[in-house]
């Protein structure tokens, strides 16, 4: 039934499809074509809403926005200072297993480190503005400007990468992936320490202003040449090294300056690190600010919580002097330490300030009030801290952060009487950042952070004059005694030196007063640590870190596992023991993070390391 | 005309010659009328009633259509005479198309009809890039997936969700059963370091799975090897997965569709708390005697004996106050009111229908999931629109729109972490309602469903409007220029709102606000999407037996994206947020993301006789992330297959191997995708460019933080596609009459070429390596899916069984020092030589330590503080004690230690496990028995291990953490047996070394899940009116697990994290399709 109609005529109709067809196919391919061109047109796009070095490196405003994030280069409020100061005498942190690596021997090289890289990635980002400030249109002027806080920015760096690794591979321009620098060997200190101090004092002579309030002007690049200098000069002349003076005499001079610009300090030591502002304050020459909603931190929450759990030794406790300018083992002032309310009279203002004096008193529930115990002693140092803070600052009875009253002080954590915030291992418990700015919420402090203070480099000036053989009563009463000052201490008074039973018989007693005011002026801020590797006096911290005297059965129950000293009843707290054995030498540099060495194998480790 | 076509020499004039019969055509001219009658029977010559039989007029007449009667007979009366074709149909039956009757008036014709039983998948067309290809004749690795069969009833919104387990080598994950959540699709395991996940295509473009109504579509075929996807290029290197939505057909009365469910909700699996009891226990036995909430512990079970005797003498509330400290006692149920499950509704309404020139279909989805979490913070409604139009604008041109459309509102608890977080951690007595705060005042406290219930929730809005038109130019038999235009348009907008409301902590009592600042936050996300595909298919045989088809066409596509985020904090209604209604700071960003895509693609499939298939592929592709120089790429594939079947030598064993295919093919295609460190997509991957950031410095006038631009990272000038090469053989294989059928598929995929960094380099650089072409990867894998159906009389039955395995090695990378970057649970971040990718690695656990371990008489009265013998090694730093866990000491070296993170020095790790999915599985059955009909679908893993370190796993996580019910076997000096080690005060002490990665608490991570149960019971004709169908039916999701993990944590989830996740869900639904 299929039919097939084969027809010749057909075929052109056929050939007319065809052609039709082909046509079709001639504008697909040429429409195709077209569409291939647009292709790649398209496919050149840009990004919008970034920026690069061209275009942000061309102005005066263009550079002094790349330069904000040099700054994060300062770490302000953060743990790491009391971290680092763990590792020194005066600090302990007695979590089981949360003993010092240092003290104990137990570092391990590691295969990478933060402080290795991360100065370096800051580096980096300098030298790619100090590498266009030539060929941008900047003025004259403004390149100098550019180039002085480039060269602050980068000394400050390289002084964190020296301190702590000595020897390191020093850049001047911004690296790529195929620089030959990737392959060079670790700069001599002497080279780095010698660039750092070029850097600086071109940033000093040729700074003019800073960009604004609290930025980076001729005081801070002093500021920076007193620490650097003071502390490339001592480790020098105590690590064995030629040209310790150069530097002593640049810190020296940095600080005499500063002390004709800053002649004066804020009178109350507390407000140098719980202001909610610091702008405009005595004595302050770079601060951190921290602002609500902005940034904030949590070095207040954290002696008012669970969590910090930093306290000083019973070592850094007898350092703070005696009202009388006497230590406690010789001042007639001194009462014992075996009660804390007899231990903490007549004490330096500072120790107050540091650490919580002593009460006890009884709280109503819910511990938002509190009411006074029968025994009037319980009480006794409210007046004192009424007199010498405030209502936000470090009035007792301390508080937690939710405004909860800490019923006693010292609080320990293994006897903590139901409030397991605010406690401490040692009994003293470290709570110099500790305010009342904020309530009801953890982690938002808003007191500003000092960078740079006249309490520092007041204590600088003092060692680096007597390092050089220049320190006298003038000197002492233009740095030591303006300290002593603030702290309600007698001043110093050369010819009539104190004989601290506890003085290392190997430093002279003029330049143990430096240090003990160098130690107690700064605790807690992150020098301990540095200052003992300086001294190349580690073995201050491979002593036994011990705690408050504790009567078991009086002050704590008979049963309680507080530890003490050689397992007594009653002496000094010990949680941490012994170390063991002296501070190996090559422990005062650290290692080179293992895959440096990898990667670039002309690296050599510290020696010692392995 | 009868030609012999064998007998001609040259296939291009037999090419010719058939044209040329193919082509003339002549129309006659009508005069009068003709009858034709007919009988239609199915292959054993029985008569097939209610057929349906259509006579076409190929001169332009009306299309006439009639029916079987009940012998099987049907009958045209009064044909206009002319050219015709007929066309009979009927479900379970092949259509069968009769043409080339030139009926002449008063002539009576008699058709007979056999109709051949629908049965084999291997006579299915699939649906393949650009075109359609009849099953038999593929040569890739690819596999379908017929919604309707896979979706059935299954109350189920998400398409994603509808195919895990459906298609071997297809996996789908999801972390949670949050309503309108998104899972990850991944085609044959481990892609590329630097990402890359399966193109998805809706009709022909791209789009993401979970924006279609999983109802409209049809089909999902997908494209595993290199030869199946080459034709999409750029993005297609790792699969493609081609959807296909329904259409309606041609000369079909309209036929309206609704279906609904309704389903309860409820959570998988929970975590089960312990008794108060209990938890104080515990941690009186860990050694803590003071809950870091302030509780002594001894005298908080002290009152919980009291409480137990006579709980009248403590108040209602449950909470004793002794010295200023207050003790729960009662037990309380924290789930209860935070997930007392919910209710969802699905309801879909479709109608279409054809004429003789065109065909449409329009659907409508209406969702709306009440989530389990309570209140309607918790929710999820979606609105779904999807019309299609198909029409010949003359005989050889067509046209057709789609239009697409949903719209979409999910609303979500603002801080859903801590809402989990918090319900894990609560203790078992934390109480639910208010409180009396310390300053007197009544406040609700800190759980979850007050949270809930006071706090706004974040509402995110969703359209998605997409326009799709087409051109279909028929210009002669077998070619057709196509044109495809889609325009998508995506919107995203959200708001979150932070409050100060004061709630009191149910562990310490203490009060804070829920926010530090009230806030109202304001996101608008926009994309704008083009693509354009022309294309021409040619599609001949000639000589009979050889087989043709060509496709050459274009592929542009261009997507911009921005977005924007404005917040400002300070708000004054609560109940009315705006930007302007507030009064604090404002901060705010915006980002803008683009990338096009330019192709030219060509294939040729060539097969003889239906017995030997061969296919190329090539595309030249494009792309904007790579610099002029090395943008374009060109990517060619081949494959073949030879049908045994056809082979004379075959046609013994016919009657029990229906078919048998063998396949191989090899292919190679671009992947463009750049990933950031953080896991974002990297549009720009060759301009240095970096976007603002704030400084850490404070403006002290303004009191903001300073602005900067961080510098751009390395850049290297010339990178390129990464180049994925794909080898697959496989085998499809029929066995009696089709009734038995699968397929097995191996491959290897080489992942060439991947961006990472070029050379790791020293840390003075000061900034990571530029990303270069240099390292390598390679999956080894197989599927295997076998399916059974047959029906005895009226019961009908299937089974589909499919099963994957694949494992990712890397073979190149740049890593000499063999660093290894450890994540916390024992995988490793980085990349090494050799590195197989999920491996775990961990310390193997020896036991515990026991007291025997210690020198005599140095342990304390606690069992501490003890001197180990020698030769044992303890954790470096740590003083281990009893009851502590041992690790070998692998290195021999005393300690237990994690050397220094190098290949060469792992210290006593090794690896323990891989975290990879293996032996992926999906079980579904069905069975109809006359008007019943029963399906299921089981999934899961056969074989995986997961390190799992949350606090549902661990007891006594941290000091914060709670204490479960599976936890409480936990050593004590009188317990030494137990499970978990040692714990400590305040789970301090050497409870973190005891829980390090190690082959003792590694979880097995295998599971089988019984995904669906369904129940359906089709109405009796006679029930109900002419032509109409109903259906009702019962179904049950997620009904039933098994796994190794404690309760509340679920084997398919793709990350645990802290344990607090939303819990899958638990569904049971019941609902009814109408048809008529």
């Amino acid at each position: 039934m299929k039919t097939n109609k084969p027809g010749i005529h057909l075929k052109t109709n056929f050939m007319k499809t065809l052609n039709l067809s082909i046509s079709i196919l001639k504008r697909l391919f040429l429409g195709g074509l077209l569409a291939a061109t647009m292709g790649c047109n398209k496919l050149e796009l840009k990004p919008e809403g970034q920026l690069t070095l061209e275009n942000t490196l061309s102005d005066y405003n263009g550079f002094l926005t790349y330069s904000w994030q040099f700054y994060n280069a300062f770490n302000g409020y953060t743990n790491d200072m009391l971290e680092d100061e763990l590792n020194s005498d005066m600090f302990a942190r007695a979590n089981p297993n949360g003993q010092s690596q240092w003290i104990w021997q137990q570092v391990t090289i590691p295969s990478s480190a933060d402080s290795y890289s991360r100065p370096y990635a800051n580096i980096r980002t300098i030298n790619l503005m100090l590498d266009n400030i030539d060929q941008s249109a900047l003025t004259p002027a403004d390149k100098d400007h550019w180039r002085c806080i480039g060269y602050f920015f980068r000394a400050y760096n390289y002084i964190n990468l020296l301190n702590l690794y000595g020897d390191v591979p020093y850049v001047e321009h911004a690296l790529n992936d195929k620089s030959e620098e990737l392959n060079m060997p670790r700069t001599a200190r002497d080279v780095v320490a010698a660039n750092i101090l070029k850097d600086l004092q071109y940033a000093e002579a040729n700074l003019k202003n800073g960009d604004g309030d609290n930025t980076i002007n001729v005081h801070a690049v002093r500021a920076l040449l007193s620490r650097f200098s003071l502390r490339e000069g001592t480790w020098r002349k105590y690590h064995g090294l030629s040209n310790a003076n150069t530097y002593l005499q640049a810190s020296a001079d940095a600080s005499a300056k500063l002390m004709v610009s800053y002649p004066s300090l804020n009178a109350n030591y507390d407000l140098d690190f719980n202001s909610v502002s610091l702008a405009g304050a005595p004595g302050i020459i770079l601060y951190k600010a921290y602002v609500a909603n902005q940034i904030t931190h949590s070095q207040s929450t954290q002696t008012r919580n669970s969590s910090g759990r930093y306290d000083l030794t019973k070592a850094a406790a007898d350092m703070f002097l005696m009202k009388d300018g006497q230590t406690r083992f010789t001042s007639p002032l001194f009462q014992g330490d075996k009660s804390p309310f007899t231990e903490f009279r007549n004490r330096d203002r500072r120790l107050y300030y540091c650490v919580p004096p002593p009460f006890n008193v009884n709280t109503n529930p819910p511990s938002l009030t509190f009411t006074y115990t029968t025994n009037p002693v319980d009480t006794s140092y409210f007046g004192l801290m009424q007199a010498i803070s405030d209502g936000t600052h470090k009035t007792l009875p301390t508080r937690n952060w939710n405004g909860f009253v800490v019923r006693q002080e010292p609080h320990y954590v293994d006897f903590p009487n139901g409030q397991p915030y605010s406690v401490t291992y040692t009994g003293y418990r470290f709570y110099k950042y500790y305010n009342q700015q904020v309530q009801d919420a953890q982690g938002q402090d808003i007191s500003d952070c000092p960078l740079f203070r006249m309490g520092e480099i007041l204590a600088n000036h003092a060692e680096a004059t007597y390092e050089l053989g220049t320190f006298n009563q003038v000197v002492a009463d233009a740095t030591i005694n303006k300290l002593r000052a603030r702290g309600a201490v007698a001043a110093l008074n050369l010819s009539a030196l104190v004989a601290d039973p506890t003085r290392d018989p190997g430093v002279d007693p003029v330049l143990w007063e430096i240090r003990r005011e160098r130690a107690v002026e700064l605790v807690g801020e992150g020098f301990r640590f540095d200052d003992l590797r300086r001294w190349k006096k580690m073995e201050y911290a491979m002593k036994e870190k011990l705690g408050r005297y504790l009567t078991k059965g009086t002050d704590v129950p008979a049963n309680s596992i507080i530890p003490i000293q050689n397992g007594a009843t009653a002496g000094y707290i010990s949680y941490l023991g012994v170390p063991p054995g002296t501070f190996p030498d090559y422990y005062y540099l650290y290692p080179i993070p293992s895959n440096q060495l990898v990667l670039n194998p002309k690296i050599i480790q510290n020696p010692g390391w392995k | 005309m009868k030609i012999n076509y064998s007998r001609i020499k040259h296939p291009l004039i037999a090419l010719a010659i058939l044209l040329l019969q193919v082509l003339i055509a002549s129309p006659l001219r009508a005069q009068n009328t003709t009858t034709v009658k007919g009988l239609v029977t199915d292959e054993k010559n029985l008569p097939l009633p209610g057929v349906s039989v259509s006579a076409k007029n190929l001169n332009g007449g009306a299309l006439l259509n009639t029916q079987t009667d009940p012998d099987g007979i049907f009958q045209f009366k009064a044909l206009p005479a002319g050219s015709y074709s007929f066309i009979i149909r009927s479900v379970g039956y092949e259509t069968q198309t009769m043409s080339g009757y030139n009926l002449k008036a008063g002539e009576l014709i008699t058709l007979t009809v056999k109709l051949k039983e629908e049965n084999s998948t291997l006579q299915d067309v699939v649906v393949v890039g650009f075109g359609t290809q009849k099953k038999v004749n593929l040569t890739g690795a690819v596999a379908t997936v017929k919604m309707d069969e896979i979706l059935g009833e299954r109350p189920v919104t998400s398409t994603s969700q509808v195919l895990q387990g459906a298609s071997p080598g297809l996996q789908v994950t999801t972390n949670s059963g949050q309503p309108g959540t998104r899972s990850s699709l991944n085609i044959r395991g481990f892609t590329s370091i630097n990402g890359g996940s399966p193109l998805v295509l809706v009709d022909n473009v791209a789009m993401d799975m979970d924006d279609i109504n999983p109802k409209d579509i049809a089909s999902v075929t997908v494209l595993k090897d290199a030869s199946a996807s080459a034709i999409y290029g750029a993005r297609a290197a790792f699969g493609v997965i081609l959807i296909t939505t329904k259409q309606g057909s041609r000369n079909q009365p309209v036929k309206f569709e609704y279906s609904g469910n309704l389903a309860s909700t409820s959570p998988s699996t929970l975590p089960q708390k312990t008794t108060v009891k209990e938890f104080v226990q515990a941690l009186s036995d860990f050694g803590t005697t003071s809950y870091w909430a302030g509780q002594n512990v001894s005298t908080w079970m002290g009152l919980l004996q009291q409480y137990e005797q006579n709980p009248a003498q403590f108040p209602e509330s449950g909470i004793a106050t002794q010295g200023g400290i207050q003790y729960p006692l009662a037990q309380t149920n924290l789930y209860d009111s935070f997930m007392p499950g919910g209710f969802e509704q699905l309801h879909n309404l479709s109608f279409s229908g054809g004429s003789e020139k065109s065909n449409f279909r329009v659907s409508t989805g209406y969702t709306n999931q009440d989530g389990i979490v309570a209140t309607k913070s918790d929710g999820y409604t979606r609105y779904n629109l999807n019309a299609y139009l198909n029409t010949n604008l003359t005989s050889k041109l067509i046209a057709s729109v789609n239009v697409l459309y949903y719209n979409s509102v999910r609303n979500t608890p603002r801080d859903y972490g801590s809402l989990f977080y918090n319900a894990i951690t609560y203790g078992p007595y934390a109480p639910t309602g208010y409180g009396i705060a310390p300053n007197g005042s009544s406040l609700p406290y800190n759980t979850p469903n007050n949270i809930l219930a006071k706090e706004p929730f974040n509402i995110t809005k969703d359209s998605n409007l997409r326009l799709f038109g087409k051109l279909q130019y028929n210009i002669t038999t077998g070619l057709k220029l196509n044109a495809e235009y889609t325009f998508n348009q995506i919107n995203t907008n959200r708001t979150i709102q932070t409050t100060v409301n004061q709630y009191i902590n149910p562990l310490n009592f203490t009060v804070s606000p829920s926010s530090v600042n009230s806030s109202y936050n304001r996101y608008n996300n926009g994309v704008n999407y083009n693509a354009v595909n022309v294309y021409a298919n040619y599609s001949t045989v000639f000589g009979q037996k050889h087989n043709l088809d060509v496709v050459l066409g274009t592929n542009q596509e261009k997507n911009t994206e921005s977005n924007f985020e404005v917040n400002r904090l300070g708000v004054i209604s609560q109940s009315s947020p705006s930007i302007s209604g507030s009064t604090g700071n404002i901060t705010s960003g915006d980002a803008f993301a683009s990338f096009a895509v330019s192709g030219y693609f060509g294939r040729l499939n060539y097969n003889y006789d239906g017995r030997y298939l061969f296919e190329a592929t090539g595309r030249y592709d494009g792309s904007s992330r790579f610099p002029s120089n090395s943008r374009f790429g060109f990517f060619p594939s081949f494959s073949a297959g030879w049908n045994l079947m056809g082979e004379s030598f075959m046609k013994t064993v016919k009657t029990t191997i229906t078919a048998l295919k063998l396949r191989a093919s090899y292919g190679e295609i671009g992947n463009q995708v750049v990933l950031r460190p953080n896991g974002e997509q990297n549009y720009y991957p060759y301009i240095p460019a970096s976007s603002p950031a704030n400084s850490s410095w404070i403006d002290p006038v303004t009191g903001v933080l300073r602005v900067t631009v961080p510098p751009p990272a390395l850049v290297s000038a010339s990178f390129t596609w990464e180049r994925v090469q794909t080898s697959n053989i496989g085998l499809d294989f029929g066995f009696f009459n089709n009734r038995l059928t699968g397929s097995v598929d191996a491959y290897i995929r080489k992942t060439l070429g991947m961006l990472a960094p070029s050379n790791e380099l020293s840390a003075i650089l000061g900034t990571a390596a530029p990303l270069q072409n240099v390292a390598d990867l390679k999956v080894k894998g197989w599927e295997f899916n076998l399916g059974w159906n047959d029906k005895l009389n009226d019961f009908r039955y299937s089974v589909n069984f499919n099963i994957s395995n694949n494992q990712a090695y890397i073979t190149n990378y740049n890593n000499p020092s063999g660093l290894l970057n450890f994540n916390g649970d024992g995988t490793i971040a980085n990349y090494f030589i050799g590195q197989k990718i999920g491996d775990i690695w961990g310390y193997v656990t020896q036991g515990y330590f026991g007291t025997s371990d210690f020198a005599a008489g140095t342990l304390n009265n606690n069992l501490q503080n003890g001197t180990l013998l020698p030769g044992i090694a303890p954790y470096r730093g740590v003083n281990q004690n009893p009851g502590d866990i041992r690790f070998v000491d692998l290195n021999n070296d005393g300690t237990i230690f994690t050397g220094n993170n190098t290949l060469a020095n792992p210290g006593d790790r090794s690896i323990i496990g891989n975290n990879n999915r293996r032996f992926q599985f999906g079980l579904n059955g069905s069975a109809s028995y006359k008007n019943f009909d029963f399906s299921f679908f089981v999934n899961g893993v056969g074989k995986r291990d997961i390190w799992i370190s949350n606090q549902v796993y661990f007891p006594y996580l941290d000091q914060f953490s709670g204490i479960y019910a599976h936890q409480l076997d936990y050593w004590t000096p009188t317990n030494t047996n137990a499970f978990y080690p040692r714990s400590y005060s305040n789970a301090s002490g050497n409870t973190g070394t005891s829980r390090l990665v190690q082959t003792r608490y590694l979880s097995n991570g295998a599971y089988i899940r019984l995904k669906n149960v369904s129940l359906g019971y089709t109405l009796p004709a006679k029930w109900l009116k002419e032509k109409m169908k109903a259906r009702v039916f019962f179904s049950g999701e997620n009904l039933l697990t098994l796994d190794h993990l404690p309760d509340g944590l679920d084997a398919e989830a793709t990350n645990l994290g802290s344990g607090g996740i939303y819990p899958f869900i638990k569904k049971y639904s019941f609902g009814a399709t109408i048809s008529f």
